[in-house]
């Protein structure tokens, strides 16, 4: 114990020693060792607290002046913008091209040599540059070059933080500006879940040629919320250049792709991907057949209907389901009588109620009628229950 | 003498650089950035013109609207909604409550004072 207090000697100034610890050593030799550990162990306690205030305060503190330094600079480059932009006096009557860029006085006002300077500016240019469009949209894509601030989006793409290589991707996509295909490639099979996405959102909109070549590279899992996240990408890009989705469904390996395809052709009404659509129908996936059998029903592939009804007795329930279902789309009428009997004689609710939905979409009130009147009474009344215009499933 | 108009948004970037804009047209701006206070600045400055955001805090723009035109039985007063919502139902829905124009973000900044404008002659 003595060693303690010599080396608490050393490091403790002489006078605060002598005053506050020295006349108490002899007394904290006398204690029991436990009292003694005890009393060390509150020491420490007390002190490692007093540490991590002080360590939390400076840090509160540090992180409000970063903030209100953020503030302030990112009012000031509002401001700019507003002036210099938004109401710059050519922005009406010239081409966006030939609009005279303020970059001399966005270097001279902000400084710009900082890079948190450069990061607030990228994220005032992003606001700006989504909120409005046409000619301001282009003239601050301009800015964001001349100021050379894509140099900063584009470090970030190199960073080993994967949140970092988001903003980057985030930051290029947003001010559609090229980004290496190899690079976007590479991150869009990234094993984090979360860059991945970004990284097939932005090769979608920025690849101009072939905006869907990943799916060539896919081998892991698309997830369904990955395929909502791509699904809306696709959908909201302007002007994007969309192939026969049909390539993957005969080249790719990758399951989820098959279904998120056999999705994207339904939603752009591929017709000429019907017979890829229909040799999908021999797959060994069900929940793969399943989705090409609600594909080919949504087509309304009136050609697909005999083989869907050879196909009907040796699929599982999941797609004799989908097969009603498509034929209910399809409403040839030529196989209502199938329809009928499968209603009559099926012993599973899904399939008679799926069956019914079929016989409904048909449209043969006579059909409809002399069900209401002579089947069943379980059957009538699943008949009646999907005949109920507020039942939706 | 100028014109007034009323600007409802509840960003405050957005609000500002909409304000300056109508500005420099030379139009008399009122702001407001949540649906209380934009009733209140109808009350009070009586607006030639009302430029509202659909999403905002305490009253949407949609209410807005309805007590415009239902309450205060203001049919004259045009009304432009501004919105990044891309729902049809939305649109429907605000020009079945009686505004006059609905121009989704992100917006032209000429197109839309080139609307107000249109709005304002006729």
């Amino acid at each position: 114990m003595r060693d303690l207090f010599d080396v608490l000697q050393q490091i403790i100034p002489y006078p605060f020693w002598a005053r506050y610890i020295a006349p108490y050593q002899s007394w904290f030799e006398a204690q029991p060792p436990f009292i003694r550990f005890a009393l060390i162990v509150i020491v420490i306690a007390t002190v490692a607290i007093l540490c991590m205030y002080a360590l939390l305060s400076i840090t509160r503190l540090r992180y409000q002046w970063k903030q209100h330094r953020e503030n302030k600079f990112r009012q000031k480059a509002e401001a700019l913008i507003i002036e210099h932009v938004m109401l710059h006096p050519d922005i009406d009557i010239s081409p966006p091209e030939q609009v005279a860029l303020p970059d001399a006085v966005f270097r001279e006002e902000l400084g710009l040599r900082r890079r948190w300077q450069k990061q607030v500016l990228i994220d005032v240019m992003m606001y700006y540059h989504k909120n409005f469009a046409g000619k301001t949209a282009q003239v601050i894509r301009r800015l964001y070059i001349q100021l050379r601030l894509d140099k900063l989006s584009y470090r970030k793409l190199r960073s080993w933080r994967w949140n970092k290589k988001i903003e980057g991707l985030h930051e290029l996509s947003e001010m559609q500006l090229q980004v290496p295909e190899v690079t976007m490639l590479e991150l869009t099979t990234s094993r984090n879940r979360v860059l991945r996405m970004e990284a097939q959102a932005a090769y979608i909109r920025l690849s101009k040629n072939e905006p869907f070549k990943f799916f060539d590279h896919l081998h892991g899992r698309l997830l369904p919320w990955e395929q909502l996240f791509l699904f809306e990408v696709i959908t909201h890009t302007p002007g994007l250049n969309i192939p026969s989705f049909s390539r993957w469904l005969h080249y790719a390996e990758n399951t989820d792709l098959k279904l998120f395809c056999l999705k994207l052709i339904v939603h752009f009404n591929q017709f000429n991907a019907i017979p890829a659509v229909m040799k999908l129908l021999e797959h060994p996936n069900a929940q793969v057949r399943a989705a090409a059998i609600d594909a080919l029903g949504q087509l309304e592939a009136v050609d697909a209907e005999d083989q869907l009804v050879q196909l009907y007795v040796d699929q599982p329930v999941e797609c004799q389901v989908a097969i009603l279902r498509a034929l209910g789309h399809i409403r040839s009428g030529r196989y209502l009588h199938f329809l009928k009997e499968e209603f009559l004689r099926s012993q599973d609710y899904a399939v008679r109620k799926e069956a019914a939905r079929a016989i409904i979409d048909h449209g043969d009130e006579n059909l409809i009628e002399s069900l209401l009147q002579h089947a069943p009474e379980e059957r009538r009344r699943t008949l009646e229950h999907c005949l109920d215009p507020l039942i939706k499933s | 003498m100028a014109k007034k108009i009323l600007i409802i948004e509840d960003e405050p970037v957005m609000l500002k650089t909409l304000e300056l804009l109508f500005r420099k047209k030379g139009y008399e701006v009122v702001t407001a950035t949540n649906g209380k206070e934009a009733m209140e600045q109808i009350r009070r400055y009586a607006p030639d013109a009302v430029i509202t955001d659909v999403m905002m805090p305490y009253l949407p723009g949609t209410e807005i609207i309805s007590r415009l035109r239902h309450e205060l039985k203001n049919e004259k007063t045009p009304v432009v909604v501004i919105s990044s919502v891309e729902l049809d139902s939305l649109v429907e829905e605000v020009f079945a409550l009686g505004a006059n124009d609905f121009i989704r973000k992100p917006i032209v900044p000429a197109e839309l004072v080139a609307r107000v404008e249109k709005l304002l002659v006729s």
